[in-house]
This record gives C-alpha cells, structure tokens and sequence, in this order.
C-alpha cells in the first residue's frame, strides 16, 4: 500500500471507530500506532505507546490544565460565583433583561478565574437561573443566556482549550490568553446587544428589575472583592510577569483554596468532591492528547499532511474563502462531533494549510475556540444546552434552543468580524511583548 | 534503504536546514543508491527536545540530533564542555570532543549509538538587561537556569537560577522581568527571540552546550556495506569538523547581524577581567569535578584534548 | 460483578483523590516558591525540577478512575439510531479495545520504567533519579488495565445476560470544555 493511501486508510478506520463508540483518545492511539507500524515496524511503534505518554504526562506546559480545572472547582466551592454575580446584578440589573445581561457579566468574570465551560454553565445553571425564573423570566431566555454565557468560561482566559491548543501546535499560551481578551471582550459586548435586542423586540420575555438603594448597591459591589481579587492576582501577576502561567495557576488555587476556608464554606467532603471533579476532566483530556500525538505521527510518517497542504495550496482561491470553509465545515462537524474532539482530530492537517497562506497560528487560537464556542450551543449536541436541561428537566430542549439562537447570530457576526480583522486579536500580543 | 532522520528544529532553522540536510544529501549521494535520508524536521517524529535520544533508541527515527542537556545523567561524561573557560569555540570544542571519544575517554551512553557527531555549540556567555562588567554585578540577577552545570556557575556568580523557563518562553519571560538574563550564545538568542529584549552581553567563555548525532547502532549495523561506507566517510571527525566550522561560521555572522539590528552593548572582557571571571568560577568546575568518580581524569583530558587541536592547526 | 465492579471504582477514586492531593501539595509548594522570590530573591531550588515528574505521577493516579467510571470523551450519535441491544454491543467493543490500549500502555510503560532505570536518567537541579516515579505511573497503569477488564467484563454480562444487570452504576460526565 502506498502512504498516502495508508494515511487515508488510518484516517477512515479511525473516524468509524469514533462513530462505533470507541473513546477518541484510544480510537486515535490506535489507528495511528498500527499504522506507525506498517512503515517503521512493530518495536517502534509499540514504544511509542510508553514515550508519548510519557511526555505527555511530564509536559509542563499540559499541568497548566488540572491546576486551573482546581482553580475553578474551589472557586466555585468558595462561592466566588455568587459574589460576583450579586455584584453584577447590582452594576446592572436594574434595566429591562438586567438579570440576563448580569449573567453575561457575571460568566465573564467567573470565566476570568475558571478554565472551564462546562463549569462555568454548570455554577450559573445554579446560581442565576432559579433567581430569573422566580423573576419571571421567559425560561428560554433565562436559560439561553446561561448556556450562551457559559461559553465565556473557555473565551475568557484563563482556558482549557488555549491551553490544549498551545500544546498541539507548541504555541505560547501567554501570547494566546493575551490575543483573546479583546476578542473576549466583544463577546460580552455582543452578547449584551443580543440581549438588548432581543428584549426590545419581545419586552414580554423579561421584566424590569427593582430599584436598589445607592447604598445597597455599593455594599453589593464591594462584596465582590474576592473573585476580583483573583482574577486580578492570576492575570494580573502572569501578564505582568511577576509569575509564570504555571504558577499564576498554583498561586491561583492556593488563592481559591484560602478564600473558601476562610468564609467556612470548605468542608473535607466538598473539597474532595472538587478534586475529585478536576482528576476526572483531567484524565480524559491527557488520554486524548496522547492519541492526537500518536496519530499525528503517523500521519508526518505518511507525508499525509504535506500532501493535503499542497492540493490546498494549489486550489485557485483567495485564502479568507478556505478559512471560511474552514470555519463552516467546523460548524457542521460539531453538529455530530464533540468540537474538542474535531479540534484534536483535525488539527494536524488544518494547521500546516493555516500556516501555509501565511495565517498566524495565535489568530487561528482564538478563531477556533469561539468556534467551539458556538458548537456548545448548536444543536445537536449543544453541550451547554443539554447540562442545563439535566439540570432543570422541566425546562425542555427546544426552548433552550430557541433561547440561545441571538446569541448564536451575535457568535456568527463577531466570528466574521474576528476573521476579515486579524488586527483585533493580534494588536494586543503584538504591543505587550 | 530509506533512514528516518529527526531534528526538533524546524525545517528552515540554521542547524537543520545548513548543516544535517546537506549532510544526509552527501551521504546519500556517496551510498550509491543504496540509501535515502528523510528528513523529519520540526518535531514530527517526536516534538519534545528531551525525545530525541528516546526517538533513536527505540528506533521511531534511524538517525536523531540530541542535545543530551535535556536527559541529564545520560552522556554525563560529555557535560565537561559545559565548564567554563575550556571551550573557546565551536570548530575546535567539537575536534576535541570527538578526540575524547576517539581516545576512549567517553564511555557509558556514548557507546551504545553508532556516533555520527560529536560536538559543541560556541560558548554561552552573559546576555542580559543591564550592564555587566565584572563577576559581581552578577550577585542577586535572577537568570534562567536550564541545567546543572549552569546552576553551578550562576551560583558561584551569586545570581539567582530560576529554573521551568523554557527556550521557547525565554524571550516573553526577560521582557516581563521574570528573570534579567540568561547564558546564552548568539545562535540561541537569535533563534528564541531573546535577541529582541536583552540590551548587553559580555561574552566571558562560560561553558559550551554538547551536541550529538546519532544513530541506532544495530540499524547501522544492518545496513549493506556501501551504504554503510558512505556513512563512515562523513562521520566522526569529518562531521564534528564540519559541524565546528559551519557553527562558527554561523554564530559570528548571527553575533554582526544582532550587534546591527538592536544595538546592544558587548563587552569582551580582557585577559585581566577573564581572570577575575575565572576565579569567581573555581567553585563550579572543583563541584563538577567532586561530583564525578573519575572527574579529575576527564577534566585534565579534555583540557589536553582541546591543546591538542590547537595546536594542531 | 457490580460489586466487583463498585469496589474497583472506589480504590480508582481513591487513587486519583490522592494523586490531586499531590498536585495540591505542589501548587502550595509553587506558590511558596513565587513568594519566597518575590519578596526575598531567594526561591526554593529544585522545585520546578521535581514537578515535571511529580505531575506525571499525578496524572497517571488519575486515569483508573478515568477508566472505571467511563469518562473518556466519544461520540454516541449512532447509538441514539439502534435498539438498546445494538447500542450495548458497541459499547462492548468500545471496552474491549479500550483494554488493548490499556493493556499495551501499561506494558509499554512497565518497559520504560526499566529502561529509566538501566539508563539512569536523572532529574536536572536535584539529580534525583526518575525511575522511581515511572514505575509508579507503570502501577497506577496497570490498575487502570485490571479496571477496565472490570469495565469490559461488565459490558459483556450485559450483552449476553441483560437480565442478570441490576443497574448501571453512577456515570458522572464531566468534560474539559
Ligand atoms: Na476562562
Ligand atoms: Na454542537
């Protein structure tokens, strides 16, 4: 067998094991160690099982991930999600939809302080959900503006998926979480407008909020001085370079760690519980970067991705098309795939055709997370939508989804606007080196 | 026969791209067609600098470039370049290298792999954001510390090592004043960036970093005979040789081109401030030569290894 | 079996609880290192050389647990379209080749321990050997690998003998993004 035919071969057999159920990480080792196997032998391949792992396990750049998964569990146990979500409803919540527009807020910031989406949607499922409900918010948009919210747990850096990035394409997560705050500062921004929007069209969906004396506002505000403080140690001291991200996020879970013991909200039973719920995500992404890099070796073996960036490279059109197709063909991978998933399984050919046309990879970064982004939102398998609905089962699918739709169109036209100006992403890395 | 042959540079990086592709291009083209050397570049058979050696071992990749400073304990023998004040430069820290091996000095590690390579960077200096004349501006600059033997020294200088900097985040961690400095040659600090934010060097002799080229010996031992000629005739001495010259080459044209763009401030120190940067450093080279049975032995070797090459010329 | 199965889950919980208790320990010894060099200049030696090691011994507790309790990420769009029994078979080769990359991992891994060993390899500042670390992440393997065959051993009673299933234990989903 010729090697490109064998890299299409590896490639297929592994999508259909992913379609049968095998776990992506193990589906990926595998097709690409037997295939390893076919072009340098069996020894060779084999010990690729121990020394991918290995450095995989050993990476430093990757221990980045399950100390700020902790991060987020204990902050989330320390209640910081609650400040900072009183602290925003007394900013903003007066207005008509002003506890959807402090859900935004309060997402963004919890997302500053937690790498996770999942999380993020999971702490304000709690925290802000039943309190819009009992205001009598329209549960689709109560419901849509924490599902959509929840995204900002993995736009706003701190973020796992940066960090996994980073790693498969050995890119600087420094200058990564640097190029995507601007990016994420327009999230928020858009997702106010769509709010905005959305009540001025149907005022009916959401009330008023209730006037809150001065006084009671500032007190509200002031309360919010420990997620703030966080964010602000944790970025704060990475940006400024007083530490390492590695130790931004040690430093970070020492912060989260103290804050919940001091306002006796930890007890042992939930601080096992978040480490136990950090060791769990932790392991299935290890598992999975692992596989990516065995399969990616195999596919450089084959000489499968030079192939494709040539055929690319040699199409007769302009370079922002195949971007855009890019971006679409993602978009319908995560209507059946987990976008984590389709991010890990592409990577090695996207990024050589990326590099190619002379994109930068950082600006890439920033693309594809909001793409995964809209892919926890989009149905099928909207990740964000069907938690909530775990959560809150008498609020059904398809209101969910109906309710994150203004934010999905405010996803679509930032991500055109991100893509036709490469400048806003890549301005801020460039003036903070 | 075609050898996979893996570098964690990328293609178009100098050492890859001018000195280990023309090298397979040769011996190829001496092997008679019996051999193809495929280049790996950029990490795609293994993209962790400290897999390389892993890499030829098990036999994922026939032929690897390996800085063994990222697998501390294996070729330790060799890590006396890394001394200050022995090698001067590449050319002829590479000759002596090898006449080490050669003359049976370097044991352990060096002889399970068929040796294409032996040989050493130019030596790493100061680099760093202000001034540093003598050895005790040194004291309280916290500097990046990527192994042992520079721990020793930065120790000995009264700096503060700072270790888990890698070259990669070498560049954003000075300009964010995690750390002052680094030692570093020029080639390094063009390549990390670092070039970019350190604003003075003093180019004291501080320790040359090792380099290896290797090959699975039972691979090698495989192989029919021409093919195997071929490789021998650019092995050994003749590759250390020209890997020394072209390294030079190559560093003092980086040292011009760095000097123009940024302007920073260079200082060669005179034989008078070497020989205060030389006694500040006694107690790195007396902890290297403790810390190893017959390092006494190596030390003094290496030391007439690298007159003998001098001389030589 | 499900007691089997239950008792396997606990000890892999267990495992990867005290592996996070490491990292615990880490970060709050990171941490002292940042301050003691911010406020005096003089940070601890050796502590970013033992956590490379330290995180891969971390990690690998974490993967029994990974394994016993099924969280590994996939795609489960066909099962939605089959009858409950065909949606059990494929979770039965799913397990069954989740075992073979297990099995090879930990037996790939058990050899890289040795090789460390034999090699010698050491950590950079401390010079303290790494064999001692892979072998216990060749271990925490090895477990995960008889975890699995409880996992693997489970779908196949389920497969053939669906009557003879109580219930499912916890399936608790968590997810990286
Ligand atoms: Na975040
Ligand atoms: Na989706």
């Amino acid at each position: 067998m010729d090697l490109l035919t064998l890299a299409l071969v590896g490639t297929v057999v592994m999508l259909g094991l992913i379609a049968l159920h095998v776990p992506i990480g193990v589906a990926m080792a595998l097709c690409g160690m037997v295939g390893f196997a076919q072009i340098a032998g069996w020894g060779p391949a084999l010990s690729l099982m121990a020394s991918e792992p290995a450095s995989t396990m050993a990476n430093l750049d990757l221990a980045v991930v399950p100390l700020f998964m902790l991060m987020g569990s204990l902050a989330s146990v320390g209640g910081l999600a609650t400040d900072i979500y009183d602290m925003a409803s007394k900013l903003v919540g007066r207005s008509r939809g002003g506890l959807a527009t402090t859900t935004v807020i309060a997402s963004g910031g919890f997302g500053a302080v937690c790498g996770s989406g999942v999380a993020t949607t999971a702490t304000f499922g709690r925290v802000a959900l039943p309190e819009m409900m009992r205001r009598g918010y329209s549960p689709a948009i109560a419901a849509g503006s924490v599902a959509a919210g929840g995204t900002l747990g993995i736009i706003v850096p701190p973020s796992s998926i940066m960090i996994l990035y980073c790693v498969l394409t050995e890119e600087s997560v420094l200058t990564l979480f640097t190029a995507s705050i601007v990016p994420a500062i327009l999230t928020v921004i858009s997702y106010i407008v769509a709010i905005r929007l959305t009540v001025w069209l149907k005022p009916d969906l959401a009330p008023h909020g209730e006037a809150v004396a001065l006084s009671e506002r500032l007190k509200g505000i002031a309360a919010g001085w420990r997620p703030v403080l966080l964010a602000v140690a944790v970025l704060g001291g990475i940006y400024s370079g007083v530490f390492t991200v590695n130790e931004a996020a040690a430093v970070g879970v020492l912060l989260a760690f103290l804050f919940a013991l001091f306002r006796g909200a930890l007890t042992v039973r939930n601080f096992l519980g978040a480490l136990a719920e950090a060791s769990a995500s932790t392991a299935m992404i290890y598992i999975m970067i692992f596989g990516a890099t065995v399969f990616s070796y195999f596919i450089a073996v084959t000489g499968g991705a030079t192939f494709l960036v040539g055929a690319i490279g040699s199409l007769d059109v302009p370079p922002p098309l195949i971007i855009f197709a890019f971006i679409i063909v993602y978009i319908i991978l995560g209507a059946f795939f987990d976008e984590v998933a389709s991010l890990v399984i592409t990577l090695p050919f996207v990024l050589p055709v990326i590099l190619h046309f002379g994109y930068d990879p950082i600006w890439w970064g920033v693309i594809n997370v909001m793409v995964i982004g809209i892919g926890m939102l989009m149905p099928p398998i909207g990740i964000n939508v069907m938690l909530l609905n775990s959560m809150y089962p008498e609020v059904k699918l398809g209101t969910i989804y109906r309710g994150v739709m203004p934010f999905v169109y405010a996803d679509l036209v930032r991500l055109v606007i991100l893509v036709l100006f490469p400048s806003l992403t890549l301005w801020l890395p460039s003036v903070m080196r | 026969e075609t050898l996979r042959f893996s570098s964690f540079e990328p293609p178009q990086a100098y050492v890859t791209s001018n000195i280990l592709t023309p090298w397979a291009e040769k011996v190829a083209a001496a092997s008679k067609g019996t051999l193809e050397i495929q280049m790996f570049a950029g990490g795609t058979l293994g993209r962790n600098p400290a897999q390389q050696l892993k890499l030829v071992e098990d036999g994922v990749a026939d032929i690897a470039w390996v800085i063994p400073g990222y697998t501390p304990g294996r070729f330790d023998e060799g890590t006396v370049a890394e001394l200050p004040f022995m090698v001067t430069e590449s050319h002829k820290g590479s000759l002596a290298m090898w006449k080490m091996v050669a003359d049976g000095h370097f044991k352990g590690d060096y002889e399970k792999f068929k040796l294409l390579c032996v040989c050493v960077s130019i030596p790493a200096f100061i680099g760093a954001t202000k001034e540093i004349k003598e050895p005790k501006d040194m004291s309280g600059l916290k500097m990046r510390a990527p192994g042992p033997t520079q721990l020793a020294v930065l120790e000995a200088l009264g700096a503060v090592p700072i270790g888990g900097i890698t070259a990669a985040t070498l560049a954003e961690s000075i300009s964010r004043g995690l750390i002052s400095g680094s030692l570093i040659e020029w080639v390094a600090s063009e390549t990390f960036s670092a070039d970019q934010v350190l604003t003075h060097y003093n180019t004291a002799a501080l320790g040359a970093t090792p380099m290896l080229v290797l090959m699975n010996k039972a691979r090698y031992e495989a192989l029919p005979a021409e093919a195997r000629e071929a490789i021998d005739q650019y092995s050994g001495e003749a590759f250390s040789d020209y890997f020394g010259q072209e390294f030079d080459r190559y560093a003092a044209s980086t040292r011009e081109r760095i000097v123009e763009k940024h302007k920073p401030q260079v200082i060669d120190p005179d034989e008078a401030a070497v020989e205060s940067w030389k006694a500040a450093l006694v107690p790195a080279t007396e902890k290297w030569i403790a810390a190893r049975e017959n390092g006494q032995a190596i030390y003094d070797a290496f030391g007439n290894a690298l007159q003998a090459v001098s001389g030589a010329e | 079996m499900q007691k089997i199965r239950r008792w396997t889950v606990s000890a892999a919980r267990l495992f990867a609880l005290i592996g996070f208790c490491g990292l615990f320990v880490l970060a709050v010894m990171t941490g002292a290192d940042v301050f003691l060099r911010w406020l005096f200049n003089s940070p601890i030696a050796g502590v970013t050389d033992v956590s490379a090691i330290v995180m891969a011994a971390v990690i690998a507790a974490c993967i029994p647990a990974n394994l016993s309790l099924r969280q590994n990420l996939k795609v489960e769009i066909l099962g939605g379209m089959l009858p409950a029994r065909g949606t059990r078979f494929l979770d039965t080769l799913a397990s069954i080749l989740t075992l073979v990359f297990v099995v090879i991992v930990a037996w790939q891994m058990v050899l890289y321990a040795q090789s460390m060993r034999v090699s010698g390899e050491r950590t950079w500042v401390l010079a303290l050997p790494v064999w001692p670390w892979w072998t216990f992440a060749s271990v925490m393997l090895i477990f995960g690998a008889l975890a699995q065959l409880i996992v693997t051993l489970t779908d196949l009673q389920a497969l053939l003998w669906p009557q003879t299933v109580d219930e499912q234990p916890v399936n608790d989903d968590p997810s990286l993004i």
